[in-house]
């Protein structure tokens, strides 16, 4: 899950918590698309740096640009705001496609593309950030971090070991994937109805052994001592009482300020829009706001 | 009913009438069960799958009824301040650290212990597991055998009186097995913990037992000595596969009057009755009497695979199987076995080589529970003749009803997969594959968590389904009474391929693979005889004309004309 000479291993993991806490509350506040998209970006160069195995990462990008392909293209099919421009626009006047689309026809507007754009860019900054925490964090400094967070101990530590278990579902779908394969079925010869209904039900070998996988689990560490409200429980207390380097320090306390600023300024620009609040000597601020928040 | 009260001076943990029953079930799973554990002592729990006894083992731990979930009536009385550790079948699904060291500590934080004493006890327990050197790994590059005994070190280091162990053996090799079974040894010398195992290799975890305890239907049918001949009798009217010892005195009348019951007491027997030099070379029935060879099935020529991860594979590998063929693949866990089944049956693309089939390949896996997708047994053994042959739904499940019904399933075709028992959704993974009428049939690890019954129904369906096999195993025994070839894996290349009884009779070859010789061979040769391929066989040599060539485990449980 970790490797020491990633670059993202240097920071403390409470400090990576944090970092990613703040980066889901950027993802909430930030709305113009260039801001977003040099957050995404960053979060996407801590992917890269966080050590994890090449195939897990590629599969992440993979994942994180199907996904902001997906939000891009409905919202610019299904955009319902004005004002919208057409990029592309089709109207059938007759038959099939006339009576599927009616007289509004299939368009693709620019303002849904941007605004679903915008919503991915949003996705990639969190799952990103997310995603390069867990690739470069150990199970139990994870855990300490989210203790030392007063995260409730039951919580963190399901947290921590459904990351331990999620490559063994993984490996558990393909083989469920492997005995279809193996026993015939293939989704291109099969009607699409088909392929759906096999799809569906490789869900349930997988669940089945998740919900065995479960139960072994909490017999397991019931009987190593372990109480989900029980708040002397866990490997939290000797890594949370561990004091973080000065580097971490000052990239949270950096990351902390950076925030309090975005934070401030949208409320500033929130107060002006809105008639609250105006002072001449915020204009800068406004612009910037507007232009770039 | 979970009551913390002294049971008896000498009891650790004693049942009073336990009953249990799952929510929702008016009918106890288990009981009224009695049964008391002192200290020192080294239970053998034993019993048919779906009996009852890890249902068993989780009231004696504690570990039910857990919160909300389930009924215990009856007591269940503890010593003061009891401890119990608890250590399952398969070790992947118990361990939550990414450090060895961590893992360990993992109950003793949980405890509140400071960190010295924490420091202390996993050093002690690492050491007594023999993973001391292990303690900054990652688990998950450890090997079976060594997850396993991480697992115990875990339990151990709360220093329990009791360590209850759910089939601690039944996913590893010949060689993870006895490190574990050594472990477990030194922890009762060292620590004077008692135990309490279920399991299946009855060979193994009966060696050290004090006590054997059969269980069956949720109920305790036997509480004894494991000699006694009343165990013995028990547990082979259960359908229980017996130590290989026990077997053969069974079936040699004056071995079995004599007291037989061990491999000291069948050697002092031997000697007395003079049979220790015969050596009879010519009269050995098991000399390779290879059966003639078809047409070849299969042929796999200079195979290489790597997985892109691990690196390891298989190495530039030649294998072929004539038609009509039985063979046993053995090998330590990581040999390449499966990854071998994986190439033949088409799933892994070789990355130089070929591999040429003369007709169907059907494959199983290990966890047969990966391969049940369907809601019925009815449309899962359908599944195959539908996509693979495009069968129409009719022709399909018609085809569904006869293999069921080969394999035993012919009364469960409208039940849920997922519900059947663990012998019974194996053989309906193989079901699903013979119904697609493969001509050559692959099976990973078949004899995983299977007591003797199920296996030689098993056997008995596959022989008359499929006459060309290739099956992975770590059981010797049954490659040795089974197969026609055995071929030995290591490292991803083949060290040996002949027939069994020359393959497994090569001890070097065999430690070198990480693999146990055949418990018969091992008597053969401890009782100076030559070799012989089957236990009827020995019990033949040893009193020929009157051994009682009844029950055990033989190639004649397969029609001969079907082979």
């Amino acid at each position: 899950m970790n490797s020491p000479a990633a670059a993202t291993a240097v920071l403390d993991p409470r400090t990576k918590l944090l970092l990613l806490g703040l980066a889901g509350l950027w993802a909430v506040l930030l709305e113009r698309p260039a801001a977003l998209g040099l957050c995404a970006g960053l979060a996407v160069v801590a992917l890269v740096l966080s050590g994890g195995r090449p195939g897990h990462i590629l599969s992440a990008f993979a994942g994180l640009a199907l996904a902001v392909w997906g939000f891009a293209l409905t919202q610019a099919v299904f955009y319902q705001q004005a004002p919208r421009t057409p990029w592309v626009a089709w109207y059938p006047e007759t038959g099939f496609w006339y009576r599927l689309l009616g007289e509004e026809g299939l368009a693709i507007y620019r303002e849904g593309f941007g605004y679903g754009m915008t919503q991915g860019l949003r996705l990639v900054l969190a799952l990103g950030s997310g995603l390069a925490v867990a690739f470069s964090t150990d199970a139990s400094s994870l855990l300490a971090a989210l203790r030392y967070y007063r995260v409730p101990f039951g919580i963190a530590f399901m947290a921590v070991t459904s990351l331990r278990f999620l490559p063994l579902l993984g490996r558990e779908a393909a083989m469920a994937w492997q005995a279809a394969r193996l026993r015939g079925f293939s989704p291109w010869r099969c009607a699409p109805w088909t392929s759906g209904a096999v799809a569906y039900s490789l869900l349930r070998p997988v669940l089945a052994s998740c919900v065995r996988r479960a139960s072994v689990i909490a017999a397991s560490v019931t009987s190593r001592g372990f109480a989900p409200d029980d708040a002397t429980s866990g490997a939290a207390a000797a890594a949370s009482r561990a004091s973080a380097r000065t580097f971490s320090r000052l990239t949270a306390f950096a990351a902390l300020l950076a925030t309090a600023a975005l934070l401030a300024s949208k409320l500033l620009y929130a107060a002006y829009v809105h008639e609250v609040l105006y002072r001449s000597e915020l204009r800068p601020l406004y612009e910037f706001a507007r232009r770039w928040l | 009913m979970n009551a913390n009260l002294a049971a008896t001076a000498q009891n650790l943990v004693r049942l009073a009438g336990a009953e249990f029953a799952y929510p929702g079930h008016a009918d106890p799973v288990l009981g009224p069960v009695d049964l008391a554990i002192g200290e020192g002592d080294s239970l053998a729990v034993v019993g048919p799958t779906g009996g009852g006894k890890s249902t068993l083992l989780k009231v004696l731990a504690g570990l039910l009824p857990a919160s909300r979930l389930g009924r215990l009536t009856g007591e269940r009385l503890t010593m003061p301040g009891f401890r119990c550790g608890v250590v399952f079948q398969c070790p992947d699904d118990q361990i939550v650290s990414s450090r060895v060291w961590d893992e360990v500590a993992f109950g003793l934080r949980n405890a509140g212990l400071g960190e010295d004493a924490i420091r202390r006890r996993v050093s002690r327990s690492l050491e007594l597991t023999g993973l001391g050197h292990l303690a900054e790994a990652d688990p998950e590059t450890l090997s079976g055998g060594q997850k396993q005994r991480l697992v115990i070190a875990s339990a151990v280091a709360l220093e329990p009186h009791l360590l209850v162990l759910d089939e601690p053996l039944a996913q590893l090799d010949p060689r993870g097995a006895a490190e574990v079974l050594a472990a477990l040894a030194h922890l009762r010398a060292g620590r004077g913990t008692a135990l309490c195992v279920a399991e299946h290799r009855l060979g193994e975890c009966l060696a050290d037992a004090t006590r054997v305890v059969a269980v069956s239907e949720g109920m305790l049918r036997l509480d004894a000595h494991p000699a006694a001949p009343d165990a013995v009798n028990a547990l082979s009217e259960m359908g229980l596969r017996m130590p290989v010892i026990v077997e053969l005195a069974r079936r040699v009348p004056s071995a079995w009057l004599a007291g037989v019951r061990d491999e000291a007491g069948l050697k002092a027997w031997a000697e007395q009755q003079r049979l220790a030099g015969s050596r009879r070379p010519d009269t050995c029935r098991s000399k390779p009497a290879l059966r003639p060879k078809g047409p070849e099935a299969l042929r796999a020529e200079g195979v290489t695979f790597r997985y892109a991860r691990r690196g390891f594979g298989i190495e530039n590998l030649d294998f072929s199987v004539a038609r009509g063929e039985r063979v046993a693949l053995l090998g330590a866990n990581g040999s390449g076995k499966s990854t071998l089944l994986g190439i033949l049956a088409g799933l892994h693309r070789p990355a130089s080589g070929a591999v040429r089939r003369a007709g169907r390949c059907g494959l199983t896996f290990q966890n047969p529970d990966a391969m049940l997708l369907a809601s019925t047994a009815l449309e899962e053994a359908a599944f195959g003749p539908r996509h693979a042959h495009r069968r129409s739904r009719h022709e399909a499940e018609a085809r569904a009803r006869e293999t069921l019904a080969a394999v035993g399933l012919g009364s469960r075709m409208h039940e849920a997969p997922l519900a059947l028992s663990r012998g019974q959704r194996l053989r309906l993974a193989v079901a699903s594959v013979l119904s697609m009428q493969p001509d050559l049939l692959l099976l990973d690890e078949p004899t995983t968590g299977q007591d003797r019954r199920q296996l030689e129904s098993l056997l008995t369906a596959l022989g008359l389904a499929c006459p060309t096999i290739v099956f992975s195993t770590h059981d010797v025994d049954l490659a040795l009474e089974w197969a026609d070839r055995a071929v030995v894996m290591a490292g991803g290349r083949i060290l040996a391929d002949g027939p069994p009884l020359q393959v497994l009779n090569d001890g070097p070859l065999l430690e070198r693979a990480g693999l146990r010789s055949p418990a018969v061979l091992r008597l053969c040769a401890q009782l100076g005889l030559d070799p012989c391929g089957s236990l009827a066989e020995l019990a033949e040599r040893l009193e020929p004309g009157k051994a009682d060539d009844t029950g055990g485990f033989s190639p004649r449980t397969v029609p001969e004309g079907r082979r």
